[in-house]
């Protein structure tokens, strides 16, 4: 009866990690599927100006912007903190971002992780950030991306 | 045993179920996807676009001639340009703050009198040396400014934080100014002061300002608009073709070599012609502050008076980019009290207040005797001349004048008659004939062997105080002017002589365009347009050359851009519309070449007031528009626009200095030679 009961809380932890592996994969993909979390965790990403802008320094540029609400507009239940990672998918581009309060980073990367911000929860907020992007060829290219963004709930409030 | 079991698995299975909800609460993960295109480095060349115009349109955005315009389009409808009430890109500033400690003899340019006042609020601590967060003080990030709510006004005395004030957690703030919330650029702490040339000085204390840390998101590019050219095609009733694109905010791709010098691209008008200001040498180590300009200069041509240079000039004329020093003697406002005339039911408070007062400054007041339009103010010398004799400096009084601060005259109650029949509830009459008339600082004082001469264009007669109850305003007074103004609006905007910012810009085209070529023998003259350059003086208020209707003379730049964000890059009387033969002008100009308009200035990012460290006008060094302010009632001065240090639309006055930026139109046949339009490879034009 012992070994029993081992073996069903072995199955349970196993279960468990499976879960919470299968929940960390859990990502919409594409150009904006973002699946329905039953959660108190709201935020939201923006991809705007794609071939409109160029920077004061003269690169193609496109703008970030995130939320602390979900695509219909409600409002996080509770304050979060989120950082974004822009990649390059088709091995042509490099970024720099740069956000409101002027911070970024330095150098052109292939791959580039933002600080990370902070939401409140008890009004809306919006933090954009752009991002310019360059390649090392002189003709125009066209450059494939990816912008993941990670929203954390800040534990303790 | 077995009820055990069940207990255990319901425990895990409860455990499973709030793990998986708490977790689904604490992470989200979104991923969404993008393309763009990456811009070319010499776009219109390997795209062998040769005409300028089209290759700044189309290097905007990169793209084939109508799809860039749609671009342009989206970019423009997205922006109030009727309601400019921001300047672009919207910077992001962060607070800075210094400790300051000046020596005994060092200017701290933080002097006052004893009797100012100022706003000021009580913090508990010094702000931002710790995290505590202030309860009355608010700083903008995207202004850079600091305001203040719950705020006291008190004296100098009253707004210093003493060492008993900071062990009580005492620290009091002040913006410097007298406005209830502050709205300041730089906050004080004032720990102590000194006494210095009759005045006090702050000595020691904290300093908070702001500096640029970045933008928030911003399109910097061509917009358009419409000008004289744009027209409606299809006779809809909406423009439709021809409209001018101009640059807005942090562009970087607009710089063009030419006449030995770099320009930046203002707009492209709607006839193709490429507008540009000038941005200093070429072979100069930066292009930004002094090195931006041409020169330095008053707009308006000083007096020269026994080869004494007077720094003030009065009249509504000088905001001519050209005036008519033509005056006439005028009494101004030329209508007389109710006491001169019993008919008249003018008083005191019908007059004009004026307002340039400095409390601590001492002015010469002449007796009632000592002045008479005809025979002081000469039209010739434009100048009136006052004099005293026997003047004594350690008593300060003459045969027939005094030295006074206006303050120690205005509250002596018996240099006032309240119950005169001009006086009224907000001024009473004054009846100091001992001390009746002044030229205040707005002129030149000489004291020789006990003589003192004073001279300026006009005199003001003292009539009464301003006062609130029993209060009554120590920094203004009741007048009445004397002097040389223009005797019509016609007469004042007649475009007879040069202005000297004019002067300036002329001699520098004799220098470098007009008889210079380019490397292949073409005249650089034949490269420009004829374009109009605005001056615009069409009035908002007043008559436009002098106070008789008690108002300030407004034009309507102010208007439109200050007041009503609202530029426009329409000039709408042909005689302000400087051309040097194009009909559509005035042609008065002798060369085609001008000044910016501070329409072109707002539409390129700027905001009165307003600091703008990012946007491609901004040089870190003041300098003219073409633009006119007023001819100041209450200071008997008068104003054109300018671009400040710090970006910001401003009013200078016109006897003034400020930087020379001179504006040029390329022809719309010039084509592109080489470059890709930065600072480092700017466009080098050829003529076809």
């Amino acid at each position: 009866m012992k070994k029993k009961v081992i073996i069903l809380s072995l199955t349970i932890v196993l279960i468990i990690s499976l879960t919470i592996n299968t929940y960390s994969r859990y990502a919409s993909s594409g150009n904006v599927h973002i699946n329905d979390i039953t959660g108190n965790v709201k935020c939201s990403l923006e991809i705007t100006n794609t071939g409109n802008d160029f920077s004061s320094n003269g690169y193609a540029q496109f703008r970030i912007k995130v939320k602390n609400t979900d695509e219909k507009g409600n409002l996080s239940k509770t304050p979060l903190s989120y950082y974004l990672v822009i990649s390059n998918t088709n091995n042509l581009g490099k970024f720099k971002y740069i956000d409101s309060l002027g911070n970024g980073n330095i150098d052109f990367l292939e791959r580039i992780t933002t600080k990370t911000y902070t939401f409140r929860s008890d009004h809306l907020e919006v933090e954009q950030i752009n991002v310019e992007v360059k390649t090392d060829a002189f003709v125009s290219e066209q450059v494939d991306f990816n912008v993941d963004l990670y929203c954390n709930q800040i534990v303790g409030k | 045993m077995k009820r055990k079991t069940v207990i255990i698995f319901l425990t895990c299975i409860i455990v499973l179920v709030s793990i998986t909800a708490t977790y689904s609460a604490f992470t989200i993960k979104i991923t969404k996807t993008g393309s763009i295109n990456t811009t070319q480095i010499g776009y219109c060349e390997t795209n062998n676009i040769l005409k300028f115009s089209e290759c700044l349109i189309r290097n905007d955005s990169q793209k084939d001639l109508d799809s860039a315009l749609t671009v342009i389009d989206t970019r423009t409808n997205n922006t109030d340009l009727k309601n400019l009430n921001s300047v672009e890109p919207i910077n992001s500033y962060i607070t800075t703050r210094r400790e300051y400690n000046y020596s005994i003899d060092s200017n701290s340019n933080m002097a006052t009198s004893s009797s100012a006042t100022y706003s000021y609020v009580i913090e508990n601590t010094s702000l931002y040396s710790n995290d505590s967060e202030p309860e009355n003080i608010s700083f903008n990030n995207t202004t850079g400014r600091y305001t203040y709510e719950n705020s006291k006004t008190g004296t100098v005395k009253d707004i210093i934080t003493t060492e008993d004030d900071i062990n009580n957690g005492v620290y009091k703030y002040t913006c410097l100014n007298t406005t209830k919330d502050g709205n300041c650029n730089n906050l004080y702490i004032i720990y102590s002061y000194r006494e210095y040339n009759n005045q006090y000085q702050y000595k020691s204390g904290v300093a908070y300002g702001s500096e640029v840390v970045g933008t928030s998101a911003s399109s910097p590019g061509l917009y358009k608009t419409d000008d004289e050219y744009t027209t409606d095609s299809d006779e809809d009733g909406e423009l439709d073709s021809n409209f001018t694109y101009f640059y807005r905010g942090d562009v970087n791709n607009n710089w063009v070599s030419f006449g030995g010098a770099l320009w930046r691209v203002i707009r492209i008008n709607g006839n193709g012609s490429i507008r540009m200001i000038y941005s200093g040498e070429e072979n100069s180590s930066s292009h930004t502050g002094r090195n931006a300009v041409l020169a330095t200069s008053t707009y308006a041509q000083k007096y020269k008076i026994d080869n004494q240079n007077i720094t003030y000039r009065n009249g509504a004329t000088y905001v001519g980019y050209m005036y008519n020093s033509r005056m006439t003697l005028t009494t101004s406002p030329n209508y007389k009290l109710k006491s001169e005339d019993s008919t008249s039911y003018r008083k005191v408070n019908d007059f004009v207040t004026f307002l340039n007062i400095s409390a601590p400054a001492k002015y010469y007041f002449f007796d009632a005797d000592s002045f008479n339009l005809n025979s002081n103010c000469n039209v010739d010398s434009g100048v009136c001349t006052m004099t005293c004799t026997n003047f004594d400096e350690d008593t300060g009084i003459g045969d027939n004048c005094i030295m006074s601060k206006w303050g120690d005259l205005v509250t002596n109650p018996d240099n006032f008659d309240e119950t005169s029949v001009d006086s009224t509830t907000t001024g009473d009459k004054y009846i100091n004939d001992n001390a009746k008339y002044t030229c205040w600082s707005n002129g030149t004082s000489d004291l020789t062997n006990g003589t003192v001469t004073v001279k300026c264009p006009v005199v003001s007669e003292i009539l009464g105080n301003v006062k609130s109850g029993t209060t009554v305003n120590q920094g203004q007074a009741k007048v009445r002017y004397h002097g040389l103004f223009s005797d019509s609006y016609e007469t004042a905007t007649t475009n007879a002589e040069d202005s000297l910012v004019k002067q300036e810009i002329d001699k520098w085209y004799e220098d470098n365009i007009l008889n210079n070529t380019d490397s292949n023998g073409n005249l650089l003259s034949d490269y420009l347009s004829d374009e109009v350059f605005c001056n615009d003086r069409s009035l908002r208020s007043g008559n436009g050359y002098n106070f008789d209707a008690n108002a300030t003379v407004s034009y309507f730049p102010y208007y439109r851009n200050i007041s009503n964000k609202s530029p426009s890059l329409l000039c709408k009387e042909k005689n302000d519309r400087f051309t040097v033969s194009n009909t559509y002008g005035n042609t008065d100009l002798k060369y085609p070449i001008g000044l910016i308009t501070v329409d072109e200035v707002a539409l390129a990012g700027g905001m009165y007031s307003g600091m703008n460290y990012k946007y491609y006008l901004y040089i870190g060094y003041s300098y003219w528009t073409m633009s006119p302010t007023y001819f100041l009632s209450t200071y008997a001065i008068t104003q054109a626009h300018a671009v400040n240090d710090s970006g910001a639309i401003s009013s200078y006055v016109v006897s003034g200095t400020a930087g020379v930026r001179p504006v040029i139109n390329l022809s719309s046949e010039v084509q592109l030679a080489d470059g890709i339009g930065t600072e480092e490879d700017p466009y080098i034009l050829k003529m076809n």
